[in-house]
């Protein structure tokens, strides 16, 4: 166990390391942040030109749980950059094995993506004239923290993919996060979708987390909130089990038909 | 004592959409002793790298056994994993935004050495291969020889007792590949066992102890570096160096002479045996031509002359 927490540390330093060959602290800032409060408050403003301040509040916390999911799910891109760059064959012979690094490459963004939700928590609310219920807002902070983790799995999950189909990570991500955003219960209910489609919802990461970030607001019974908590780790166990598989079997099919090193 | 390297009968197919399959390598069988330096030569696409891969277990044979130090590569992929050092030649299998000491605490996390442990190599190593002044610098700001040695660091960082190297000197200055060799003889001393995949002919003459020839899979020779020239039927020969042409078409219509051939700079008179040698050698003294010496088909001649036919056909 110890020498897994050391190679998730070590791949943690190596995730922040290649963060900062894309951001220095300024770039992110007043890059990236900002391009993230943008989008929320695009999306919320939406909602207060339509007249309707409910909506405005519905969009507005869903957009900010979402970055959450956003940043988390870009362990995509890091985990297939091991192909590009001939890591993967030498990660796969370690004899510690590949997958306790998985844990630790995209920590970076978990950080980001924890700043980011947070900062636009606290800050945009008020500034669009929609503010949170404080100190209830407060027990919402480790709900989306639980959906980082979560949307970590699926990333991770996903990425078996993009290691499978090589030149395909940003497409990956994109449709990723493209079906939470637009199905997930963000912008548009999950009732108003039929029911087969809702079903399928359920297995998706921030789903249930998002439900429960709603009922900590409405003040909704705590056995419902924790019921959605429970089910959203559920959900993020699952696509943790789904990534684990999926890698080791990239590396057994690899291994099998010589395709490991291939440059992507 | 046990072999350090034993592979029998070892076959890897490639299969390949709509295309027949590419047989990599073909009933390959070879052995290597430990503490012996092997050389692997062959030209591109011949089955070296694919033998490497096998025997590192990041591939699967597709039939044929390879056991390293006695373990199966199929069967017993942790015990090998633990005895052998990959070292990958090339600009990749490292991460560039690490320093070169991250990079070495990284991969040594992932071959289970405690923290004091692996700093301790990993100082020692990037000291023993010249880096440590370059220690936190980013592996990006690296040349090329410079990244080989590193290569060659995470490959020494879990004691390796077999290391296999694929073209570890491809790019390097003469400077760089000779001191680079010179650690590879420090480490064979220190009682590892090498495989060495190159096409470099020189480096292979400098290192090994004995050299395997392959070609499209197919293994064409094994023999000790020294005895390799004598492996072409025409065994002996006599260079020497003379401006005058009529002299050497003079000196091909002796008995003893199979044929004389002009090489860059010099001759070649190419005899049967050891004697047809001393007698080219005392023709020559008996024309004044004092340049001449017995000489013995280089590896490069025996490699070119095996497999020299493809040009750059791989």
């Amino acid at each position: 166990m110890i020498h897994v927490l050391r190679i998730v540390r070590q791949a943690t330093m190596l995730g922040f390391a290649e963060m900062g060959r894309v951001y220095t602290w300024r770039t992110w800032t007043f890059g990236w942040l900002v391009r993230l409060l943008c989008q929320v408050s695009f999306y919320a403003l939406l909602g207060s030109y339509l007249g309707d301040p409910g909506l405005t509040r519905y969009v507005l916390v869903g957009n900010i749980v979402v970055l959450a999911c956003l940043e988390s799910t870009i362990v995509v891109i890091s985990l297939a950059g091991e192909r590009a760059q001939g890591t993967l064959p030498l990660l796969a012979v370690a004899p510690a094995g590949h997958l306790p690094v998985y844990l630790g490459r995209g920590v970076q963004w978990m950080t980001t993506g924890l700043v980011s939700s947070l900062v636009a928590w606290t800050v945009l609310p008020p500034l669009l004239g929609v503010p949170l219920p404080w100190p209830r807002a407060a027990y919402a902070i480790p709900v989306i923290a639980l959906i980082l983790l979560s949307s970590y799995g699926y990333g991770c999950a996903l990425a078996g993919v993009a290691l499978r189909l090589r030149g395909v990570e940003w497409l990956v991500l994109n449709f990723a996060y493209g079906i939470v955003m637009t199905f997930g219960g963000v912008n548009v209910p999950l009732s108003f979708w039929p029911a087969p489609l809702r079903a399928a919802l359920e297995f998706l990461p921030l789903v249930h987390g998002l439900q429960a970030v709603r009922g900590i607001l409405d003040g909704a019974p705590t056995g419902h909130v924790l019921a959605q908590v429970g089910l959203e780790a559920l959900v993020g166990t699952a696509w943790y089990t789904i990534a684990w598989l999926s890698m080791d079997r990239l590396v057994a099919t690899g291994r099998r038909t010589g395709t490991l090193d291939h440059a992507g | 004592m046990e072999a350090a390297v034993a592979a029998s009968s070892l076959r890897r197919m490639y299969e390949r959409r709509r295309k027949d399959a590419v047989v990599a390598l073909d009933d390959l069988t070879l052995t290597i002793a430990q503490n012996e330096i092997h050389g692997l030569l062959g030209p591109n696409g011949a089955g070296k790298t694919t033998l490497v891969k096998i025997l590192s277990t990041v591939l699967l044979p597709t039939s044929g056994t390879a056991r390293v130090l006695g373990h199966d590569v199929v069967a017993e992929t942790k015990a090998v994993r633990s005895l052998v050092g990959l070292v990958l030649g090339g600009d990749r299998g490292l991460y560039d935004r690490l320093t070169a000491r991250r990079n070495l605490l990284f991969w040594g996390a992932l071959y289970k050495l405690d923290s004091r442990t692996v700093r301790r190599r990993a100082d020692a190593l990037l000291e023993r291969v010249g880096l440590a002044e370059r220690a936190d610098d980013p592996v990006e700001r690296f040349s090329r020889g410079m990244r080989q040695r590193l290569h060659l660091a995470r490959g020494l960082l879990h004691e390796p007792r077999v290391l296999f190297l694929d073209e570890p000197t491809s790019g390097l200055d003469p400077v760089a590949a000779v001191a680079f060799r010179r650690l590879v003889l420090e480490l064979r001393d220190e009682g590892r066992t090498f495989l060495l995949a190159t096409h470099d002919m020189d480096e292979a003459t400098a290192l090994c102890d004995r050299v395997s020839l392959i070609d499209r899979g197919r293994l064409l020779l094994t023999d000790d570096t020294s005895n390799v020239g004598r492996i072409l039927g025409d065994r002996e020969c006599v260079d020497f160096v003379h401006e005058d042409d009529a002299l050497a078409r003079d000196l091909a219509t002796l008995p003893s002479v199979l044929d004389v051939e002009r090489l860059d700079d010099r001759w070649r008179a190419h005899t049967a045996d050891r004697e047809g040698s001393r007698r080219v050698l005392a023709w020559l003294v008996e024309r004044d031509v004092l340049t001449g010496r017995h000489a013995q088909p280089t590896l490069e001649e025996v490699y070119l002359r095996t497999v020299g036919d493809r040009g750059m056909r791989v």
